[in-house]
């Protein structure tokens, strides 16, 4: 078949097929449109102000190495006046994040970007080979998550830096709009939805530069860019990821290219209309407040192979245990007080809320009130936060042998 | 042994973490024969992936590159020539002599 | 001819039963039946029966709500009681490949099997005449619906018959499964902002609907699988009443050729299918999920064309910079015409029908 002409330049061969909107491009072109609706998503929603000090997440994989480019190249082109600085964290896994950290090393030669690495070893005095010698392999994907929130915020507040910028795409966040709505999130879902995590009482500020950037294109970019990336799946993640909320998605892309961008659009809109999330959502009577903003509390920086739900088999399986342990009791409740709404004059309509319990609340306690974790100072909902509980079970356990 | 008429040279590259499905190496050199055995049509890209999981895939978890319909595993980007085989008919892109065949995965970490 | 039923065959269908007996309750204690004039023109204005529409696709799901709901009403006459409601069954038939006679004996098993019923078929094309959907622009927005857009058509239709046979409700025969693909799909087509609207039990009251309807999906607590196996185990088994019932009961077994020919819908199907055998506790807690869903409704916005849901003005705008329909992307070769017509489904159809209309 003779080769499409750009639709921009319209003298070029076009060599990608955009998945939003199938336009068809020509490399340069596409370098650039890339770049422009970064721009546009940055200007549109504030991200920067001018002189600010951000710390790009940097695991060495596509999402980051792209993002670090893309910041680079449009801090000089629109004169964002940003102190660009790249922040790793070294998990301490032989032979995958000693790689990875190589490329990043590269990376900062490349961009001319400072590069700071804070290990789980000195921030927790755990390395994820040690954690994965005691509790074994299931499992350690939460600890790693748990312990790299922590870590990415910890190590900006070394450097003095408030905003730390992640690889987030298009992707991810469709994924989690789905694994949330997987197991009944709804409070995650209004959080992992949105642009900027961590409000005024929070730190450190976390934002998504690329979130309607879809994976797709990150992978062209780079490959067109000639850029380097790191690519080998983490030793520790689960292999398979039929019937998860990652399958789902690609399968979905496959059938129609703009689904990907069109659940973003969902999620944030469903975002509204979780009860207690946002302002708008009428302040019904009765209705049992959500638990507030919890700043994001297990969001992880794009780094290994499993980000919210690409630990599939596992997690399905595990929700589902849950699920059914839960499930007597809620169906006794929900008979009783299910009631059909009925908007009354002048009241907005409003839903009660079903007493289902979502999977992942420790609903036993009552509100949760954001404030800071007793042993470690960290920003918890809880009284100790969760990482100190998890070292807590794995200092418990660290193996005889080793004294 | 007789030399082998019926293929064509075709370079074919595996990145994004695919070379672990390929005997770890990123680049190769396929003799694709030049015909379809299954009904003598011109090799294109859908006999392509065919003859590289039945010659070439060396690794137990193959649904990480194709299906069980043999379609291509959905996140893995495909490149004739650096352009988007969306571009280029997909499956049905006929391949010559010296074609280069890039196959990316989006589904490993970021 | 009597049949020998099996224990197993009488636990499950007596299951599934008492599933559905509690969300018809439920329902009950939700309607009020309507207040009649006294027969006799003078006298205290009498207490009528309840009536309910139900949607009947002639799948799985609303045949067994049909047969359910007909369990109940023989419980309550066995029991000496009258029948606690009246039933008018309607099946839409898309009238460009089904010609009127033959959606009419489609419906002729049915009418024998439960003659206390009454029975409609309902041309798609009626929507044409619907005051809910504002047709002119619409119809500037697009040349012909595509074929997502015939389940919008079909719930129209069905909203307006309930108001127009004074029904007191809408019954719609969705499984857990089904409420949970909905969710996923009307999701994956960027309308999740919709989703209380949806798939809630509930009054739903849209802009250009004359008056609320009350919606309600009584089998929203069972699995598609279990009625699968309900329609085999009544007496007599349901599956003569579904055409194609193997080729329904079996989403898997259809033979794709080319994965890029599956619909959304079938996409979730497929997923579903797995989840439902596997994790069948995953799939009612997303059921659940979108009735957690508060519904956020400005009275002073217009609704969209289409669909009826509350438009989002704030956030398109942004979103096409996001889409990158900024300065480039239409479609290559589009005509003026296409042109015009993108731009006035902008105007007035919400995102979700615009990507449905539009593409």
């Amino acid at each position: 078949m003779a080769p499409s002409l750009c639709a921009i330049c319209k003298t070029e061969r076009a060599y990608i097929k955009r998945p939003k909107n199938h336009a068809k491009l020509c490399r340069e072109c596409f370098i650039r449109v890339f770049e422009d609706e970064i721009h546009h998503t940055i200007t549109s929603s504030k991200l920067f102000y001018p002189g600010e000090k951000v710390a790009i997440g940097a695991s060495g994989g596509k999402d980051s190495t792209v993002l670090a480019s893309v910041l680079k190249t449009l801090n000089e082109r629109h004169g964002y006046g940003l102190d660009l600085v790249l922040l790793s964290i070294d998990e301490g896994i032989t032979g995958y994040r000693d790689d990875s950290l190589q490329t990043v090393k590269n990376n900062a030669v490349q961009y001319g970007m400072p590069l700071t690495i804070v290990g789980y070893k000195e921030l927790y005095d755990w390395t994820m080979d040690e954690v994965v010698q005691t509790i074994g392999k299931k499992g350690n994907c939460t600890y790693c998550g748990v312990f790299r929130r922590q870590a990415l915020d910890r190590g900006a507040k070394m450097l003095g830096i408030k905003h730390v910028v992640t690889g987030h795409n298009a992707d991810d966040v469709a994924e989690t709009v789905m694994m949330n709505l997987l197991r009944a999130d709804l409070s995650r879902l209004s959080r992992s939805t949105s642009i900027v995590t961590g409000d005024n009482r929070s730190e450190v500020k976390r934002s998504k530069p690329l979130k309607y950037a879809y994976e797709k294109e990150i992978v062209l970019y780079a490959f067109h860019k000639k850029l380097e990336y790191f690519s080998t799946e983490c030793i520790y993640s689960p292999e398979a990821f039929r019937g998860s909320a990652r399958g789902l998605i690609k399968q979905l892309e496959k059938v129609r290219p703009s689904a990907i961008l069109d659940i973003v659009r969902s999620g944030e809109d469903m975002a509204r209309l979780v009860p207690g999330e946002s302002p708008s959502s009428c302040g019904c009577k009765g209705q049992k407040a959500q638990a507030p903003v919890a700043a994001a509390v297990e969001e992880g920086i794009g780094g290994c192979g499993s980000t919210n739900g690409r630990t599939p088999g596992g997690e399905m399986a595990a929700l589902d245990k849950q699920l059914r342990e839960n499930e007597e009791y809620a169906e006794l409740e929900v008979d009783v007080t299910k009631t059909i709404l009925k908007p009354k004059q002048g009241e907005k309509e409003t839903q009660k809320e079903l007493p289902i319990r979502t999977a992942s609340a420790p609903s036993k306690g009552g509100r949760q009130v954001l404030g800071q974790c007793k042993r470690c100072g960290y920003m918890s909902s809880q009284e100790i936060c969760q990482a100190c509980t998890l070292l807590e079970g794995l200092n418990k356990n660290r193996p005889q042998i080793q004294i | 042994m007789a030399p082998e008429p019926e293929t064509m040279p075709i370079s074919v590259d595996f990145l994004g973490g695919l070379d672990t499905l390929f005997s770890n190496k990123t680049s190769h050199t396929i003799s694709l024969p030049l015909l379809n055995p299954s009904d003598s049509s011109p090799a294109n890209v859908g006999f392509l992936i065919s003859y590289l999981v039945k010659h070439h895939l060396k690794h137990p978890r193959t649904e990480f590159f194709v299906q069980g319909d043999g379609h291509l595993t959905p996140g893995i980007l495909v490149l004739i020539n650096e352009a988007d085989w969306e571009l280029e008919g997909e499956e049905e892109c006929e391949l010559k002599a010296g074609d280069k065949v890039v196959f990316v995965s989006t589904m490993h970490g970021g | 001819m009597t049949r020998e039923v099996t224990p197993y065959a009488y636990c499950f269908t007596k299951f599934i039963n008492t599933k559905s007996v509690k969300q018809l309750g439920i329902l009950g204690k939700e309607t009020k039946p309507p207040i009649i004039p006294n027969p006799s023109g003078s006298g205290p204005p009498q207490i009528g029966t309840r009536r309910y529409l139900l949607g009947l696709s002639l799948g799985v799901s609303s045949t067994c709500l049909l047969q359910l709901l007909h369990e109940n009403c023989q419980f309550q006459l066995s029991k000496g009681r009258p029948a606690p409601f009246e039933l008018t069954v309607v099946h839409i038939y898309n009238d460009t490949f089904t010609t009127p006679s033959t959606a009419e004996s489609l419906l002729l098993p049915h009418k024998t099997r439960y003659p206390t019923f009454t029975f409609l078929s309902h041309p798609l094309s009626s929507s044409l005449t619907l005051p809910s959907i504002d047709w002119p622009s619409f119809l500037s927005a697009l040349s012909l619906p595509p074929p997502n857009i015939i389940s919008l058509l079909t719930r129209h239709i069905l909203l307006s018959l309930t108001l127009s046979t004074s029904s007191q409700a809408l019954l719609l025969g969705h499984s857990t499964t089904a409420i949970a693909e909905l969710t996923l799909s009307q999701t994956a087509k960027g309308r999740g902002f919709s989703l209380p609207w949806t798939i809630n039990d509930g009054l739903l009251s849209l802009p250009n609907l004359s008056q609320p309807v009350l919606v309600f999906h009584p089998l929203r607590d069972i699995l598609r699988k279990e009625l699968v196996e309900f329609t085999k185990l009544t007496a007599p088994p349901l599956t003569g009443l579904i055409p194609d019932v193997e080729k329904r009961n079996n989403p898997e077994a259809h033979q794709v050729l080319n994965h890029k020919d599956l619909s959304i819908e079938e996409v979730m199907t497929r997923y579903f299918a797995d989840v439902e055998r596997s994790y069948p506790s995953v799939v009612a807690n997303v059921a659940r999920t979108s009735a957690r869903l508060v519904r956020i409704f400005d009275e002073d916005r217009k609704g969209c064309g289409l669909c009826g849901m509350p438009m989002d003005g704030e956030g398109d705008e942004r979103w096409r910079g996001e889409l990158g329909e900024g300065d480039v992307g239409d479609e290559e070769g589009e005509t003026e015409e296409g042109e015009r017509r993108r731009r006035e489904g902008r105007r007035w159809l919400c995102y979700g029908c615009q990507r449905s209309a539009l593409g």
